[in-house]
Formats: C-alpha cells, structure tokens, sequence
C-alpha cells in the first residue's frame, strides 16, 4: 500500500500502477486534462494536468510533473492548485488558446483560470491541439490509419502523405476521443465521409437500415474470422432473427 | 525498377529486417537515392510490418530525410540562434537570389537543394554553412559566390 | 432465464429498463426487447446472454469491456470506451447498440444485480436466479433446439 497526501489531505492507494492523475481523480479533485482518456496510454501531451509535488527529503525543493504519467511513490506530497501551479496551467491555456481561439473547451478553461487575455498571436482556423488521443486510438485499434507528421510548428495530424487513408476503416473513434471536436466526420445519405475519404455505409438486410462502415465489417471479418453475411444486419434486426428462432424453439 | 527494390530489400536484410531499425533504414535509403521516393518507404513499412503512417511520421519528422528529390548538392544554412544573430538570414537570401530557390527547394536542373536547419552545433563559426559535408564558418553574403563557383569548377 | 410462452408482449420490461437508465419511458432506449408477433399472439423479451465468450468484449481493443468472474457480468465501462462502435456489430444476437443522442453503446448491465425488467414483468416472463440444476437442464434442452432450429433458418 501506498500512502501519499494530496492538497494535505492522506490518501492510501492499494492499485501501485495508478497515476497521480487516477488518485486526484478518484477523490473527486477537478483539474483539467484534455490529452487524457481513460482506455488509452496516457501521453502527458497537453500539460494541463501539470502539479506539483514534493517529499520531506527533498528539503523543501518541489517538482512539476504531468500527472497523468507520474506513479504514485510513497510518501509524495502533491499540490493540484498551489500557485506555482495555477501560474503554470494559465500559460499553457493561454498558449494553446493563442492556437485555437475559437476551442469551446479551452475558452472555457480561459475563463475558469482567468486566462482571457493571451499574450501571444492567434493563429487562425486551427482546431487541433495536438494532444494525439486520435492518434493513439487509431493505433490501440490496430489500424494506425492516422500519425503526427511534420514537426514543430508544422506538426500536424494526418494520413499517410495526406491522401485518404486506406486502411482507415471509418470507426469515427479518433473524432470520438478528440476532445476539442477538431476531426470532421459527416454522414450523408449512406456515405461517412472522414480523413478525406468516403466509407459506405452497410444497409440492414433485413430492415434497410444503415449501421456500419463496410469496412468495420470486413475489418471483423478478416480480424475474427466472423462470416461477412452475418455481420449484415442491423443490432435490432439481429436481435428479431435470434427471436424467430427462439420463437420457433418454444412454439412452432 | 525491380533493381531499386532489389537493392532496397538487401538494405533491410542488412539490418536483420527489425522494426526498431526503421531510422537506420531510412537513412540509407536517402543517402543512396538522395531522398526517399513512396514506393520504397510503402516497400520499408511493409518489409518492417511497421504501419504506413508511423513510417510517414518518421520520414517527415527528421530534417535529414527528405520526400522530394534533393540536389546532387545540398546546401544547408544553419539558422540557430547564434547564427541567425551573426546574419544568416542574409546568407540565405544570397543563396536563394542566386539559385532562384526558396529554403526547401530545389534548382530544376537538379544541381542545388537549399534548406535551413536549426542548429549544426558549430556556432563557434557563425554564421556556418553546410555543402553537402563541407562545413564553412563565419559565412557572409559575399562568400556565397564563392562557394557555389568552387562547386561548378570542381564538377567540370 | 427467459419464458417465452408467458411473455404478453406488454412492454413493462422495455420501460422498466430505458426508466431505470435514462430516467425516460422510451423502449428505443431499452436494453431489453419483446420481439412480438401480434397475429400469432406470441412475443419473445430478449437481452444480453453475457456470453462466456462474448464476441463484443473479443473485438474492443482498450479493455473496455470486461466480464466479471464472479457474476459472469459483461459490462462496458463507458469511461474508457472510444467509440468505434466495433461492438454493436459484433454481437451476434444484436444486444449491443448505439445512442446517437449520448453517443454512447450501451448494453443490460443487470442494474447491479436487481434487475428492473424482471421486477416489473407482470407475468414472470422473465426471472434472475441461481442456476439450479433443473434450470441448468432446461437451458441445455432449450440451446440444443435452438441451434438446430438456427442452422435450417441459415
């Protein structure tokens, strides 16, 4: 067992592979992280989730780390909202609203640390902040349709040589996760169009009903081996198919 | 066309055809062809069973790689601190009126490539040059001339 | 344990279930259904089986879907969920689906052991229990036409 203090107060952690970010979380402190997302790696890319810590033997001196990547040790004291810290967060909103101005999520980050006037030039039409959750959601699905190209401050997301990727299979998760709404997904009259390419979209068999990318089901053909002309129906008609059969079982 | 691919296979094979050998692939691949033409970075990602777009991710985000045909010489303008204080910029203005180049492009005949880094840990001798491997410090737009001349002389 | 033949096809357990998740009577958000066939009279109410190899808990990659060894429970954490909606399709019997207004999958979860459909099923159509060995038997009895009955339907 681990026992450490947050903002003074004990807190004993069984779990040692959980972060501080977990801990701070679980006892209902609010700090923000946007590159954060609890089925993923977490990556520490955003820095909005910076504290500070520190340890009797460290004779006085603290640290700043990214919580969402920092272990939980024995004995840590950590500070979420110490000045040093709150001073910190504010640049880092200020700074990644410099590069998306118009961000909800940040705008309203700004006003809950009084960020509001930023220091540094805005760039325009910029939604991403590159925090690489899409990134690491393509990759946790096996795909890797999607990386971060470039570098510094031409570093963006994007398919391989910027054409429509084509082992994307259209699952919409990298625009699920993104948390500042940055991955344009639309769907229009059977098609979802994403990262510059058009998915067909399955119609129910049965019903006529659109539910999947074509693609996400040949991707579960291939992967699991799960026989393409049963992937073709829609969950509620699947659902009635098992009931006509049960029906049959108990009546006919 | 199957030679290239050839000789592209045997640079992987040199390597024991490992994942965490991509760079070093990559960079043999652009130091024979000068750059790194798609089908042999589609041909290393495969090879490797390393993703096409983590290997694109690579590829772009090395200075050292390059997606486009580079110039048989590459002409690299240090713009780190130092340098870009003792006047780089002017250098590299230099060398693009005179090639009739921006930095990151390359001459149509092929000869030249500019580019700009950001620091070639030689600042003792800002502002530096880099030709292909020759380094030359305490660079001003006059030497410019000088520079390219030596290049079209030894060449002919 | 489902009893078809005493299903009335009366839609208590649909609002029970979309009541206790969402706080709406709204079968479309139920995770449970009666698949009914007004002209014969006969209705089937249909839910998660908790597989013991579910095909939804196979095909998610973050882990976000687990079954608990104890009580054979799968259930989806929605916390670390990314939605690409792999599950919904993979799910033979179609008992995982999509919300499009939460953006959210969602399945039975059993509402913690106390499940609202069969408290509100006027007709103990549908019961939670220890598996005792003649319910044991009659499940076995049931599968085995089941598949037969699913192999000609192919």
């Amino acid at each position: 067992m681990i026992k450490i203090r947050v903002n003074g107060k004990p807190v004993a952690i069984h779990d040692e592979d959980k972060t501080l970010l977990d801990v701070i979380k679980e006892i209902g402190i609010n700090i923000p992280a946007l590159c954060y997302h609890p089925g993923l790696p977490a990556r520490g890319s955003c820095r909005l989730c910076v504290v500070e810590i520190t340890k009797p033997s460290w004779n006085g001196r603290s640290k700043i780390v990214t919580s969402c990547l920092y272990p939980c040790e024995d004995g840590l004291e950590v500070l979420t909202h110490s000045p040093k810290v709150i001073k910190l967060r504010k640049v880092i909103i200020k700074l990644l609203l410099a590069r998306c101005s118009d961000s909800k999520e940040l705008q309203e980050l700004a006003l809950q640390y009084n960020a509001d006037v930023s220091r540094f030039g805005t760039k325009e039409n910029e939604k991403c902040i590159l925090c690489g959750l899409c990134t690491r959601a393509c990759e946790e699905m096996g795909i890797e349709a999607i990386s971060m190209v470039n570098r510094g401050w031409k570093k963006e997301v994007a398919p391989p040589y910027y054409e429509p990727p084509e082992n994307c299979i259209g699952c919409g998760a990298c625009a699920e996760v993104c948390p500042v709404g940055a991955i344009e997904l639309t769907e229009t009259n059977g098609i979802r169009r994403i990262w510059n390419r058009e998915f067909e979209i399955q119609k129910c068999v049965e019903c006529g009903k659109y539910f999947a990318t074509v693609a996400q089901l040949e991707h579960l053909h291939n992967k699991y081996g799960i026989p393409l002309k049963d992937l073709k129906t829609c969950p509620e008609c699947s659902k009635k198919r098992v009931g006509t059969v049960l029906k049959k079982t108990f009546f006919d | 066309m199957k030679a290239d691919f050839k000789v592209v296979d045997r640079i992987i094979e040199s390597y024991g055809c490992k994942k965490n050998s991509l760079i070093q692939i990559l960079q043999d691949v652009q130091e024979k062809y000068n750059y790194l033409p798609r089908k042999f970075v589609e041909r290393v990602a495969r090879k490797l069973g390393v993703s096409l777009s983590k290997a694109y991710a690579v590829a772009t985000f090395y200075k050292a790689f390059s997606l486009n045909p580079r110039g048989e010489n590459l002409i690299r303008v240090c713009m780190g601190t130092a340098c870009h204080i003792k006047g780089a910029p002017e250098v590299v203005e230099e060398f693009s009126k005179i090639l009739k180049i921006k930095p990151g492009e390359t001459t149509e005949d092929l000869k030249y490539s500019l580019e700009t880094v950001n620091c070639v840990g030689a600042c003792a001798m800002a502002p530096v040059v880099v030709v292909n491997n020759e380094y030359y410090g305490n660079m001003t737009p006059g030497k410019v001339r000088d520079i390219l001349k030596k290049k079209e002389t030894r060449k002919g | 344990m489902i009893y078809p033949e005493k299903c009335i096809g009366c839609s208590s357990c649909e609002l029970a279930c979309s009541f206790q998740h969402t706080g709406e009577f709204r079968p479309t958000k139920s995770r449970i259904s009666a698949i009914r066939w007004p002209k014969m009279g006969v209705s089937v109410p249909l839910t998660c089986l908790q597989c013991e190899d579910p095909s939804c808990m196979k095909v998610c990659m973050v882990g976000a879907i687990t079954k608990d060894k104890e009580t054979g429970l799968v259930s989806i954490n929605q916390e670390k969920c990314i939605g690409c909606r792999l599950c919904t399709a993979a799910c033979p019997f179609g008992n995982i689906n999509y919300d499009p207004e939460e953006a959210i999958v969602f399945k039975c979860d059993l509402c913690d052991g106390e499940p609202q459909c069969v408290e509100f099923c006027p007709n103990n159509a549908i019961e939670y229990r220890e598996a005792t060995d003649a319910l044991l038997q009659r499940k076995k009895k049931v599968s085995a036409k089941f598949a037969e009955i699913l192999e000609e339907v192919r």
